[in-house]
């Protein structure tokens, strides 16, 4: 029992450590963090970012959500400190300026007054599908990260991502039960944990290019890291390969 | 028996995010939760995951609760009415991490009244 114990225990340590890796295209690409986001680099202040609230161009209610809920994160593990979207978002609201439409292309210096944001995130959805043939989902969001002192973009992606959805059954030997147990499987499986998935995907691979926070060991060493270039929008076949080889 | 499986289970939910720069347990799926549906119980799990954090940072590379974590879990104690606790939490917040005190001692004077 002693070593089954152990064993389980090893199981673990070794299943959570699975890696953020580099970019897909790190090892040919031309680009490097610095001559792709110079601005990152030019000022101190980018220590603490705002999350705007997301701009949903579809019809899809929640994606909205999805993306603002999974974007502290990674943004915090990049170094960053990341005001609480909850609270900003409350504040937000309490102001009347809930939409990030009314700052996009405005002065942002009130978001450093009143908030002490340096830097202010902003992204578009703009898909967010999915397929009921290939039971995939399909995202596309850009990413922009703007001064909030010189009002100037520092960061600009887009990211596109499709996830296959569908629970693999390995075991498929037909029968009615086993294949409506599969098919309502998949659909509770799509409902949240894959789309979730599918975005912090999404995320992970927009935000790997971003020069790391103040709170990382790579803060300013990280200028000759590669990069993918300034305006990358990935196929759904390179995007699934990104998939594979980011956290989960 | 209960005890070990217990410990086993905590470990799991630890361990599986412990090797970033911090450990962030549950939080991408319950604050989802919470933020989409305001209830007691997405409050409470919530509230729980928030605990489990600041409680398990030995294993991250950091080893600090990440940014926001102590205003949010502040933000809620006084939600809940526990006034001291979440003035003491959002305290923790601006103490850690002092870029925060423009926006988060504006919430402090605003409870304090």
């Amino acid at each position: 029992m002693r070593y089954l114990l152990l064993l389980f225990m090893s199981v673990i340590t070794f299943s959570s450590c699975s890696t953020t890796t580099g970019s897909v295209a790190s090892s040919s690409s031309p680009y490097t963090r610095a001559s792709t986001y110079p601005g990152m680099y030019s000022t101190d202040q980018r220590k603490t970012v705002m999350i705007m609230p997301p701009i949903n161009q579809t019809v899809n209610v929640e994606a909205k959500e999805y993306l603002y809920s999974s974007l502290a994160k990674p943004l915090c593990d990049k170094g960053y400190y990341v005001l609480s979207p909850f609270l900003a978002l409350e504040t937000l609201k309490d102001q009347s300026a809930y939409d990030a439409e009314l700052y996009i292309n405005g002065n942002l210096k009130k978001l450093n007054e009143a908030f002490g944001a340096d830097l202010a995130l902003f992204t578009i959805i703009h898909k967010w599908d999915k397929s009921v043939l290939t039971t995939s989902v399909t995202i596309e969001v850009e990413y922009l990260l703007k001064s909030t002192i010189t009002g100037n973009e520092l960061f600009h992606r887009l990211g596109t991502v499709v996830v296959d959805t569908q629970v693999k059954d390995e075991h498929d030997d037909g029968g009615i039960a086993r294949m409506l147990a599969y098919m309502a499987a998949s659909a509770i499986n799509t409902a949240m944990t894959k789309k979730m998935n599918a975005v912090r995907s999404c995320n992970g691979y927009v935000l790997e290019d971003l020069p790391c926070g103040v709170y990382s060991d790579q803060y300013n060493k990280d200028q000759n890291v590669s990069a993918d270039g300034p305006d990358v929008t990935l196929s759904p076949n390179d995007s699934k390969v990104s998939i594979s080889m980011h956290r989960e | 028996m209960k005890k070990v499986l217990l410990v086993l289970v905590v470990a799991l939910c630890c361990s599986s995010c412990g090797c970033g720069l911090y450990n962030w347990c549950d939080y991408e799926k319950t604050s989802f939760n919470y933020y989409k549906k305001q209830t007691p119980q997405t409050m409470g799990l919530l509230m729980l995951t928030y605990q489990t954090m600041i409680n398990n940072q030995q294993h991250s590379k950091r080893k600090v609760v990440p940014p926001g974590i102590h205003a949010e879990f502040g933000y809620l104690l006084l939600k809940k009415g526990c006034k001291a606790e979440g003035i003491e939490q959002l305290n923790e917040e601006m103490d850690l991490y002092p870029e925060s005190k423009t926006f988060i001692s504006r919430i402090v004077k605003l409870a304090e009244q």
